[in-house]
């Protein structure tokens, strides 16, 4: 924009082919904010079309797993869930991991399920990744309801084993926006990937199934053997998901070095996740 | 006025032909590792005994070296040949794909059809996706908001704008996305081909609207095959051939240059066709020479209405040819073909021609109304073979004014190609209303 004042002319818009190397172009994510929300809502609206439960499925898929966890792990493995009420245990790892896992595998195939649109008209094509993410957090705060509601009803039954841990409880909204990122970083990553090698999408849903149970969403992190547990603390959701249950149901390995660790790491991912994704972005239809 | 909007500066674009890499990690893994080891690349064996024999030049310039200054108001169209690097422009310009080099500046809103209705949900309705096309589009909702009966009224499917789309005919589907595109209201508006589809009714509602576009103030970037479409509805017209601008002027004039491959055409009626460029050639045959006159074979190129057209050609036979056909045809100046004639109907042709030097001669039983008209000529045989094949070799036109004084072409306008003596007749009819 440096040259353009040399002419009398204020060009609206100039095409170039270098382009800055990070560049978020929030304004112009601004302007197309319309589109962010039209696209989130059109999500939702064929989400479920043709369904006869509809929006119901947002309780009803976790619920089930839910129910389903805690008679495989806790009634026939055995697995402690250091005296949080199982359900509730399996029912916080669950939704968060879900959140994390829909932001991953919705973004990662941005590139190949909108190479039509994409090959068609202009806009800044992070859009498409961030109402994955958005849209994913209402389904994730529709979840989040339900946790809180059966919580509630632990609580009015009398156990008073769980109390959330009031003083950190802001650490929850960062956590909530720290998966949203990592997924995304992830995601757009191999999105990126993905347009030069196609096996790569077959490998993502594969692989974030293998990657929750890196994460301690069906055990604690406390019975995991002492040797392994820093293999698992390379993991960012681990410190996600244990600080979660600590923070809401007062039990779990947490502690602020290793989360700081792990909020840098995803922030890391993220950016460079934006970076890779912006330079893929703008030849991608060339390679299609 | 004249303020310039559009300004693209040694625009340039590479793209890379062939395969980029395997397509799949495993295989590109494999290669990688094999480099490693020093060992040879198992997935390079094949393409290598091909691909280094005849080293291609790897990349390809699809845009190369444009620059373009384009007038706040005007419609500017841009033809050229598949390949040419139109619709790459239009890519660059519509910010799909980055140039390699080069800049463009724009001033104003940009919006592009370069093919409507994309990101339509087939599982949303028709109203529905009216909101998301827009979006996608570049629109505002509160735009939209303010807009959706005049969508909906202008698209003609107000019955079923609460449909799914996955109901919608395709022809529907086209209406309903050229009434969004149509009503983008952007400063400036690509369009690519949208106007092929669509019944001949929407199309003329389009043109319209174009039209009215323009009229605002608005500019129009205009890509098409459809000659005429150029000529009628654009101000000033581009012809791109190998990613390179070779004609900028008056839609007319482009035309005529791109139809005539840039070479100027023989006016005398009468050409030498030696290092004509054939667009289809077999060297078992050539025509060397093309003569069209009346019936005095005087070459000439301007005829009366209804004057009798003879035509020769000179043609030259490398090797002896049995079942031969040989064809002629006339187009319109903008490429359209309107009459085919071939030898086998025409006369005491045999079929059957001699190694050497022939001369054939027809004349052309079908009278012509008043226009431009342009020769196409082939030699081919019986079973569908062609030996040869030459496009526009001789132009020629027909005026109003006729021989005979009293048969000239009385109207102003003309409408069609060619006029035939069909009987009519006309009687009274009694007792009937």
């Amino acid at each position: 924009m440096k040259i353009l004042l040399k002419n009398k002319q204020d060009w609206d818009l100039v095409i170039r082919a270098e382009r800055s190397w990070f560049n978020l172009k929030l304004k112009e994510i601004w302007d197309y904010r319309d589109l962010l929300w039209i696209l989130v809502k059109k999500e939702y609206k064929t989400y479920y079309k043709q369904t006869v439960l509809g929006p119901l499925w947002f309780i009803i898929q976790p619920l089930i797993t839910m129910v389903v966890f805690a008679f495989i792990f806790n009634n026939l493995a055995k697995i402690e869930t250091n005296g949080i009420p199982p359900y509730l245990f399996y029912l916080s790892g669950i939704i968060a991991w879900n959140y994390f896992s829909d932001c991953l595998t919705l973004t990662s195939s941005i590139f190949t399920s909108n190479s039509n649109l994409f090959g068609k008209v202009y806009f800044p094509r992070i859009i498409v990744p961030l109402s994955k993410v958005i849209s994913g957090l209402i389904k994730f705060g529709i979840q989040f309801f339900l946790f809180v509601f059966i919580y509630l009803y632990f609580i009015y039954e009398g156990d008073i084993m769980i109390r959330p841990t009031y003083k950190s409880l802001f650490f929850i909204p960062l956590m909530i926006i720290q998966m949203g990122i990592l997924g995304q970083g992830f995601g757009m990553i191999i999105s990126s990937a993905t347009i030069k090698y196609r096996d790569l999408s077959y490998l993502v849903n594969f692989g974030t199934q293998l990657l929750m149970y890196a994460s301690p969403i069906v055990y604690p992190l406390s019975i995991v053997p002492d040797k392994y547990r820093f293999m698992m603390m390379l993991n960012p959701m681990t410190s996600i998901i244990e600080g979660f249950r600590f923070i809401l149901l007062g039990q779990g390995m947490f502690k602020y070095e290793t989360y700081f660790l792990s909020l840098l790491f995803s922030l890391l991912i993220f950016i460079s996740g934006v970076i890779i994704f912006n330079k893929y972005e703008k030849n991608f239809i060339d390679s299609v | 006025m004249n303020e310039v909007c559009i300004e693209i500066t040694n625009l340039k674009k590479k793209y890379r032909l062939g395969q980029l890499n395997s397509g799949t990690l495993s295989q590109d893994l494999v290669s990688f590792w094999s480099r490693i080891l020093g060992k040879e690349d198992p997935n390079l064996i094949i393409e290598e005994n091909i691909i280094s024999k005849k080293k291609v030049s790897e990349y390809i310039w699809a845009i190369d070296n444009v620059s373009l200054k384009v007038t706040k108001g005007e419609i500017l169209g841009v033809i050229g040949q598949n390949g040419a690097g139109k619709s790459t422009l239009l890519k660059i310009l519509s910010r799909i794909t980055s140039p390699t080099s080069g800049s463009i500046k724009i001033k104003g809103r940009i919006a592009s059809l370069l093919e409507v209705g994309t990101g339509f949900h087939p599982e949303l309705t028709g109203y529905e996706n009216i909101y998301t096309n827009g979006a996608i589009l570049g629109m505002k909702k509160i735009e939209i908001d303010t807009k959706i009966n005049e969508i909906i009224n202008f698209s003609g499917i107000a019955k079923y704008i609460d449909t799914p789309v996955k109901r919608y005919s395709t022809g529907m589907r086209v209406r309903l996305a050229f009434a969004v595109a149509a009503h983008l209201d952007p400063e400036i508006l690509l369009i690519d081909e949208v106007l092929a589809v669509g019944d001949a009714n929407f199309q003329e509602k389009c043109i319209n609207r174009m039209g009215k576009i323009s009229n605002e103030g608005r500019t129009i970037i205009f890509v098409s095959h459809q000659l005429d479409r150029i000529n009628e509805l654009c101000d000033r017209c581009v012809v791109l051939e190998k990613g390179t601008i070779v004609y900028e002027g008056h839609p007319n004039k482009a035309i005529d240059f791109y139809l005539s491959n840039g070479k100027t055409l023989e006016k005398r009626g009468l050409n030498s066709l030696v290092g004509f460029k054939s667009d289809f050639s077999t060297e078992l045959a050539k025509f060397t020479k093309i003569q069209i006159s009346g019936i005095d074979e005087d070459p000439k190129f301007e005829f009366y209405f209804k004057e009798k057209i003879k035509i020769k050609l000179w043609i030259e036979i490398l090797e002896d040819l049995k079942n031969c056909v040989i064809s002629l045809m006339i187009g319109d100046r903008r490429g359209k073909r309107i009459l085919y004639s071939e030898s086998k109907r025409i006369g005491s042709f045999s079929g059957d021609i001699q190694k050497g030097m022939h001369l054939s001669c027809t004349e052309i039983a079908t009278d012509f109304l008043p226009g431009d008209f342009s020769v196409y000529i082939g030699l081919g045989d019986e079973n569908g073979k062609t030996f040869e094949w030459l496009e526009r070799v001789i132009d020629f036109n027909v005026i109003k004014t006729s021989l005979e004084k009293k048969s000239n072409y009385p109207w102003e306008s003309v409408h069609g190609y060619v006029i035939e003596d069909s009987k009519w007749e006309i009687s009274k009819i009694k007792n009937e209303i």
